[in-house]
């Protein structure tokens, strides 16, 4: 698969205008999202991968019809992006609003035991419950209500190339790799009863969390690319 | 690579072609940028690079272990794992995702409503024309979209084996 970098020509009817999506992307589009979602939810990740590649052929086949598609790398950092905020959305919001159903416990206090301590040591033991790292407790909420559920939107709008996607994804990446900066502060300030109190120790934390550098990724190639080509 | 300098430094302004320089700043401008970007992209590498020292530092000093074998669960703090009964957790659940529904629908209503219109926005049919990229940096790109691809397969893998270890190793 090559990574696209030059004007291409459309095949869309004349009566479409030059930024329109063809009907055969919007085809790819519909099941990259579901790919995600499905990714997203975590016990599912297998399958969405199989449906986020079908999404990725289904692309290559709407631009041998000629239709105008993005480049490969606005695919795949969109994806990233979903599948990365998904995920966290989806185990912090069960850690927010379901910390006190079994399964919620069971996820949590079991996460917590192999590697992230602030997820057993004193669980349910503050005013909203979930986490009993205050810290932690902070930055989930906002990223449940804030950060992530944007990040999501923003990362659709910035695969569809619209103009608020793109500024929406700009602004949320940064937001991302400067909590991340924090949330490391956060964890390593407590590093006893977080990293130090797990079977898996540091290795395992990292090994588990290293994939979510979204930021880190995207943010020098959004600096290279053409603005202006976001403009649906 | 069929992107020319010539046609890049054309759109280094966001919101449309800058004013025409003389005196070769636009170039510059480019070479600024990019020195950014790479300055970014080192930055990343650096900056985990740097955290993980730091962690693996604060366990072998503060005597955690890495977790390779030796991990120091705190015995005694996990209570007992209740819940409202399959109803109720039922419920609760569903609720959950309603609310997460909720939280993402409200940004998507609010998001593609406060887009910034650029003063002089060129015709599609021109912005058809030009290069995605102001910077052509295809080395950079290649890497980081196999950084992407790798990285969602991780977060996949990652989020699919965690509960079934937990069940197997702690039980329903």
């Amino acid at each position: 698969m090559s990574i696209s970098v030059s004007p291409r020509a459309g095949a869309l009817p004349s009566f479409l205008p030059t930024n329109a999506e063809g009907p055969l992307v919007r085809q790819a589009d519909r099941v990259l999202l579901v790919g995600c979602l499905l990714v997203g939810s975590q016990v599912l990740g297998p399958v969405g991968l199989v449906i986020l590649a079908i999404g990725v052929y289904l692309l290559m086949r709407a631009k041998r019809a000629g239709e105008e598609v993005r480049p490969l790398a606005v695919t795949v950092f969109g994806v990233f992006s979903i599948v990365d905020a998904a995920t966290n959305f989806l185990g912090w919001s069960i850690d927010t609003f379901a910390h006190d159903t079994h399964l919620g416990q069971l996820f949590m206090n079991g996460f917590g035991r192999l590697i992230d301590g602030g997820y057993y040591v004193h669980y349910n033991h503050l005013l909203l419950g979930g986490t009993g790292v205050a810290g932690e407790k902070s930055w989930q909420i906002f990223c449940v209500f804030g950060l992530f559920p944007l990040r999501i939107v923003a990362s659709w709008g910035f695969m569809k190339l619209k103009r608020w996607g793109f500024d929406m994804m700009l602004i949320t990446t940064w937001i991302y790799a400067i909590f991340w900066f924090g949330y490391l502060v956060n964890i390593s300030v407590d590093f006893g009863n977080r990293m130090g109190a797990t079977v898996f120790g540091v290795v395992g934390w990292w090994v588990f969390d290293i994939w979510y550098i979204t930021p880190f990724v995207i943010l020098p190639w959004m600096y290279a690319v053409n603005r202006r080509k976001w403009n649906r | 690579m069929s992107t020319s300098l010539d046609n890049a430094t054309r759109d280094v302004s966001p919101d449309g072609p800058p004013p025409r320089q003389v005196d070769g700043s636009q170039d510059a401008d480019l070479r600024r940028r990019r020195h950014a970007v790479n300055a970014l992209a080192a930055f990343g590498l650096l900056f985990f690079v740097g955290w993980i020292s730091v962690n693996v530092i604060q366990a072998l000093v503060q005597g955690h272990g890495l977790g390779i074998g030796d991990g120091h669960v705190q015995p005694g703090q996990v209570g007992a794992q209740s819940g409202h009964g399959w109803l109720g957790d039922t419920g609760v659940l569903a609720l959950t995702v309603a609310v997460d529904a909720l939280i993402v629908g409200a940004w998507s209503w609010l998001a593609p409503r406060l887009r910034i219109e650029g003063g002089q926005e060129p015709s599609p049919e021109d912005v058809a024309q030009e290069s995605w990229y102001v910077l052509p940096v295809p080395n950079l790109t290649r890497v980081l979209v196999g950084v992407g691809i790798a990285c969602a397969v991780g977060v996949s893998v990652c989020g699919a084996v965690l509960l079934p270890v937990i069940l197997i190793r702690y039980g329903w």
